[in-house]
């Protein structure tokens, strides 16, 4: 078999390897090769084109795209949900009918299976290793170089980005008219305690201390009993913002 | 004159030197990746306010045209160098975007999109509600590849997002090779032809993000491709149909414009195979294939297109109505641009007019007539450019989307005419020129591009600045408010806030009122438009008091006559909204609060 033969069963195979054993090595490089390029290869090798390689190649990609493209339109037409399980399984399926049939299209299916098992249908690089070294050490200082600055920029736009902040919320419990949930998440970077005011109409103020995890979120349901306004104030944090405190207030009419 | 001597082979030259290509081949790629990483450190340095940076990143991208203009111009390098660095070229401007914002994207139609994948993540169902796009979600090509990426490979949004548009970039530059490959046998053409393309503004950043326009562009290419295939080589035509339909069908899920100017195209190839009898049947019936398709998704899914594009279009065609009337310099006045960045902006769309309209007078002089036609008439397209550039009032937004589809044929029609005319890419004066006319092309692409100048390194914040506006306040805003807040609660904000919440936060951004903002008290107007457009809530960030608007204003839409918008917004307006009667407070962070309409005298 040639090689340009056998790599499409073989990404089927390895992304559903790396499906089944949950191996994102596996599933996200595989996955890739059968959205972007393995059905318009296919497609292309069905059709009997005679085309250059570079153009075959760009002629699948582009194929590859057009029928991704399809992929969620069919499911819609069909009324099925284009959750992990149901796309995964069409477009590897698609590609590994695309393989069986390009398998039986030159060769009876008893000669094609021969064919898979053959030893000697791996195609053997002839090349010596030495006029190789060059351009490997190119391609390696390429990739650092490269991957330096994607390194640089990402490490710089999370410090730039990082803001010191703590967000209070007051909604309605959905469907009711007097109960609302006030929340208070710690956006700070570090571990923060508060102090929470919670004056309601006709009842006592009331301070609750409260000690967060950088990222985490306190909330309680408050309810009021009489017309008013309720108000929660939020001390404590940061920080980079004018006032020292938060405030969110509901009026009830 | 016969189609069929479309293609005229040209001897090709031969081989250098071994060495002479190695060095290069081995060279160019680390010098590529060298310059996306001086354009890297350029942007950290611009995090951190480093005053070197500016130098920094005009090195780097001065380094990497540096690169791709000599595998175009060197003679003698193989077809693998001259390919294999402008793919690594355009790797590299991909890496600048992203680069640029490596960790979430943030400009806001960007946002929009994001806005339309999360509504097909949540429902597993395409065509979810966008209220800051309502158009994206029926042209749903980029979500859907975005989806079947995220749900086939377990990928978060942004690096699927991100993997969907480094392909589509790719496959763009593999279109436009394949399409000027099949004027001309001459790769060194190609080449510099692909590159032509590859400087336009819009290639750098704008059709690298995550837009519709970007899987779009090169489906359109590819779908280009099969048709001039068919002008070229007319024999056994059914596989290019197919292919062609199966292209331009992506180009219609995918885009509304992109879709609008397929169509155009198409039309265009297809009376000239009527007129030259070449192709005729194969073309008029990918033609029919292509209007029929289009027809059936607009009627069917996408009505909402033809009032969308409509807009737009009417103004195109009221700019060249009132060509006569129209006052020059008025769109320059409003701009804040420095006067080099728009004359080097004005510059590459003459460079690039001027070298067709040259090779044009060329071909008339050697009676090619249709090889001049086509030259001339790609030089009057730049020229118009130009005129709704500096005429419309909206001449920078209009001119701003066309380089991407304007330079494709271009670059194609250039590559024809320097294959027709025998033109040979050698000799010192040769280069030097067409070294010089590749640096204003690019240096222009990025001055003309996205992002502006006062953007172009990131890491400063600017109120209602675009991408700058955008910042860690604003997106946990998002998020709270698509946990928090009913799906569909109509807004009024600043631009930054607008974007984020319109489309993350899953809230409908009202445009315009921005009065009720700059009113320094509480007024029965405000109250009669809260009603009629049932806005629920109001956003005020408190940074806007703290610096002048730098694109002029803080707000989206229409402004009355005589506001001053220019400077900081005053600070005694925002607070009416704490003392207005019945207000409600629902969110507040230390320098955004949300503000509750529906028991206030704004709603009663």
């Amino acid at each position: 078999m040639r090689g340009d033969r056998i790599w499409p069963p073989l990404a089927v195979a390895a992304f559903a390897l790396g499906a089944l054993l949950d191996l994102p090595e596996l599933r996200v490089p595989a996955g890739l090769v059968l959205i972007f390029l393995a059905p318009g290869w296919l497609v292309l090798r069905l059709g009997r084109a005679p085309l250059a390689g570079w153009y075959r190649l760009v002629l699948a990609a582009g194929v590859s795209f057009a029928l991704a493209l399809a992929s969620l339109l069919v499911l819609e037409l069909f009324g099925v949900p284009s959750t992990a399980g149901a796309v995964g399984t069409l477009v590897a399926g698609l590609t590994a009918a695309l393989v069986v049939a390009d398998l039986v299209r030159d060769t009876p299916p008893a000669a094609a299976l021969r064919r898979l098992r053959s030893p000697g249908s791996w195609p053997v690089p002839a090349t010596p290793l030495r006029p190789l070294v060059a351009p490997v050490l190119a391609g390696v200082v390429t990739v650092t170089l490269a991957g330096a600055a994607w390194g640089i920029s990402a490490h710089t736009e999370r410090a730039a980005a990082a803001r010191s902040f703590t967000q209070v919320g007051l909604v309605p419990v959905t469907g009711t008219q007097r109960a609302f949930t006030v929340s208070v998440t710690n956006r700070e970077g570090a571990g923060t305690a508060y102090r929470v005011v919670i004056e309601s109409p006709s009842a006592d103020r009331r301070v609750v201390p409260v000690t967060l995890a950088d990222g985490a979120t306190w909330s309680q349901v408050v309810v009021v009993v009489a017309k008013g306004t309720l108000e929660v104030t939020v001390h404590g944090g940061s920080s980079d913002t004018p006032a020292s405190h938060r405030t969110v207030r509901a009026v009830v009419l | 004159m016969a189609v069929d001597t479309l293609v005229r082979p040209v001897a090709v030259a031969a081989p250098a030197p071994p060495p002479a290509r190695r060095t290069f081949a081995l060279t160019a790629g680390p010098a590529t990746a060298l310059a996306f990483l001086l354009v890297a450190v350029a942007f950290a340095g611009g995090r951190a306010q480093a005053g070197w940076a500016t130098e920094v990143y005009w090195a780097g991208q001065l380094l990497l045209v540096g690169v791709a203009g000599l595998a175009c111009l060197l003679p003698r390098l193989t077809p693998a160098v001259r390919v294999g660095t402008l793919f690594a070229f355009t790797a590299a401007q991909f890496g600048i975007k992203v680069a640029y914002s490596p960790v979430n994207v943030k400009f806001a139609d960007e946002l929009q999109h994001w806005q339309t994948t999360l509504g097909m993540l949540d429902a597993d169902r395409l065509f979810p509600t966008n209220y800051s796009l309502p158009i994206s979600p029926v042209f749903p090509g980029l979500e859907v590849l975005t989806v079947v990426v995220m749900r086939v490979t377990g990928l978060a949004f942004f690096p699927a997002a991100m993997l969907v548009c480094l392909a589509s970039t790719m496959l763009l530059t593999a279109g436009v090779l394949a399409l000027v490959r099949q004027v001309t046998p001459r790769w060194d053409v190609v080449a510099l032809a692909t590159l032509i393309y590859l400087t336009n503004p819009n290639h750098g950043f704008f059709t690298s993000m995550f837009l519709y326009t970007t899987p779009a562009l090169p489906l359109l290419a590819l779908a280009l491709t099969q048709v001039v295939s068919l002008l070229r080589r007319p024999d056994r035509p059914a596989g290019r149909v197919l292919l062609g339909l199966l292209f331009s069908g992506g180009v219609l899920v995918t885009h509304h414009l992109t879709m609008v100017v397929c169509v155009a195209l198409l039309t265009a190839a297809a009376l000239a195979a009527v007129v030259f009898r070449r192709a005729a049947r194969a073309l008029g019936a990918l033609w029919l294939g292509v209007c029929a398709m289009t027809a059936a998704w607009v009627a069917f899914v996408a009505p909402a297109a033809v009032g969308y594009l409509g807009g737009p279009l009417l103004a195109l065609l009221e700019t060249f109505a009132h060509l006569g009337a129209a006052r020059p310099g008025q769109a320059a006045a409003a701009s804040t641009k420095p006067l080099t960045e728009t004359l080097l902006s004005v510059s590459a769309i003459l460079v690039l007019g001027g070298a067709a309209g040259l090779l044009g007078l060329l071909a008339l002089r050697r009676r090619q007539w249709w090889v001049a036609t086509l030259l001339i008439g790609v030089a009057a397209l730049e020229a118009a450019i130009v005129i709704i550039r500096v005429v419309s009032p909206r001449g920078e937004e209009l001119a701003g989307r066309s380089p991407a589809y304007v330079t494709l044929l271009v670059a194609l029609v250039v590559a024809l005419g320097l294959a027709r005319l025998g033109v040979a890419l050698r000799g010192a004066r040769w280069h030097l020129g067409a070294g010089l006319a590749l640096l204003v092309l690019f240096v222009g692409g990025i001055t003309a591009g996205w992002p502006p100048y006062w953007l172009r390194l990131p890491g400063t914040y600017y109120a209602a600045g675009y991408e700058a506006s955008v910042d860690a306040h604003t997106l946990q805003l998002g998020w709270w408010s698509r946990e928090h807040l009913p799906t569909g609660g109509r807004f009024l904000a600043d631009f930054g806030n607008q974007n984020v919440l319109g489309t993350i936060g899953g809230l409908d951004p009202v445009n315009s009122p921005v009065e009720m903002f700059y009113r320094p008290g509480f007024d029965w107007g405000d109250r009669s438009m809260v009603q009629a457009l049932s806005i629920r809530y109001v956003v005020v960030d408190r940074r806007i008091v703290t610096q002048p608007p730098v694109r002029g204003t803080f707000f989206i839409g229409d402004h009355p006559d005589g506001l001053d918008t220019s400077g900081p917004f005053p600070a005694g307006s925002l607070t009416k909204f704490d003392t207005t009667d019945g207000m409600g407070v629902v969110f507040d962070d230390g320098v955004i609060r949300v503000y509750d309409l529906r028991n206030s005298r704004y709603a009663w």
